[in-house]
């Protein structure tokens, strides 16, 4: 971040309920900030109602609406990895945030490798168990802070926080 | 408009077979949209679509939505929309109940686990109106904003 310049968060917009959550925390934050973004094709558009403006880079779905499959998720893995890091490199990333998707595992594993900040926070969907992203990232700790949204969640994954999207 | 949505990561033909036999049986008086995701059930008597960017339109139309139990929970709620929810029991975990038990402690939601409590609920809750839900839990906008100028 340079001296009088908003931090740049880089902000994965996935799709459905996610993207949802994502919205009710950019209207929190979008004041101190400017914001990259990784996107899938329907993940949805910077500038649109709810997305502030920024840069969008697309990343391939874990699943597509109609069907899952492994092949698929390895590739969108992979390829949100290396986008990952290569946008942190040019964009000049200050903080990674990812709230619940897939996505957040290789993002914050770029992150990680580059020594780039992060915070992930798990779906409010997410009540008394983590998620298996939730979980592989609380476990390898692969975020700079992690947050849940319920007490009870807080309360079980003592090294998280709680703090809500609403 | 009766909007319903289940979601895009799994199937929730149960759900979507019950609105279609209340439609179909005139008990709903008003057109019924469906967003059924991967599910494979084909509706006989209203509109149906896989999915799409934003459904947030389809929210501000409709008069009641019938929802899973995900994150468009807490759409329906800021959004003071009225709406039903039943938990797709496919979820990790059922994390879908859990989900809703938790937000029906803090609020007057309508849901059920079983849909055949549809036709009951949608009674109610055209007569309740729209649920809330309290925001009275740490702000993540907040832990972030301080993290990040801590630097």
């Amino acid at each position: 971040m340079t001296k009088n310049s908003k931090p740049i968060a880089l902000i994965i917009l996935s799709g459905g309920g996610f993207t949802f959550e994502t919205q009710c925390l950019l209207r929190e934050i979008e004041s101190g900030f400017r914001f990259v973004y990784l996107a899938t094709r329907f993940g949805g558009e910077p500038g649109e109602p709810g997305i502030p403006p920024g840069v969008r880079y697309e990343v391939p779905s874990f699943s597509s609406m109609t069907q899952r499959s492994y092949l698929r998720s390895i590739d969108a893995f992979i390829k949100t990895f290396m986008t990952t890091r290569r946008v942190i490199r040019t964009e000049a990333i200050d903080v990674i945030i990812a709230i619940g998707c897939s996505h957040a595992v290789p993002m914050l594993l770029a992150g990680r490798s580059t020594r780039c900040r992060s915070v992930y926070i798990e779906s409010i969907t997410r009540v008394d168990k983590l998620s298996n992203t939730g979980r592989m990232i609380y476990h390898l700790r692969l975020s700079s802070r992690f947050l849940v949204q319920w007490p009870k969640l807080q309360e079980r994954y003592p090294a998280s926080e709680l703090g809500s999207i609403l | 408009m009766i909007f319903v949505t289940v979601g895009t990561t799994m199937p929730f033909d149960e759900l979507l077979r019950e609105i279609d036999q209340l439609a179909g049986q005139g008990k709903l008086g008003e057109p019924l949209i469906c967003q059924t995701g991967q599910s494979k059930y084909q509706l006989a008597n209203g509109e149906q679509f896989i999915g799409r960017p934003s459904i947030a339109d389809l929210i501000d139309q409709a008069t009641l939505v019938i929802s899973h139990g995900g994150a468009t929970v807490i759409q329906l709620l800021i959004a003071r929309k009225p709406f039903v929810a039943f938990p797709n029991p496919r979820g990790a975990g059922d994390h879908q109940t859990s989900f809703l038990r938790e937000v029906a402690r803090v609020s007057d939601i309508s849901w059920s686990s079983n849909v055949s409590d549809l036709a009951q609920l949608i009674g109610e809750r055209r007569n309740k109106g729209p649920a809330t839900i309290p925001a009275d839990f740490p702000r993540a906008g907040n832990i972030i904003r301080q993290f990040v100028a801590g630097q």
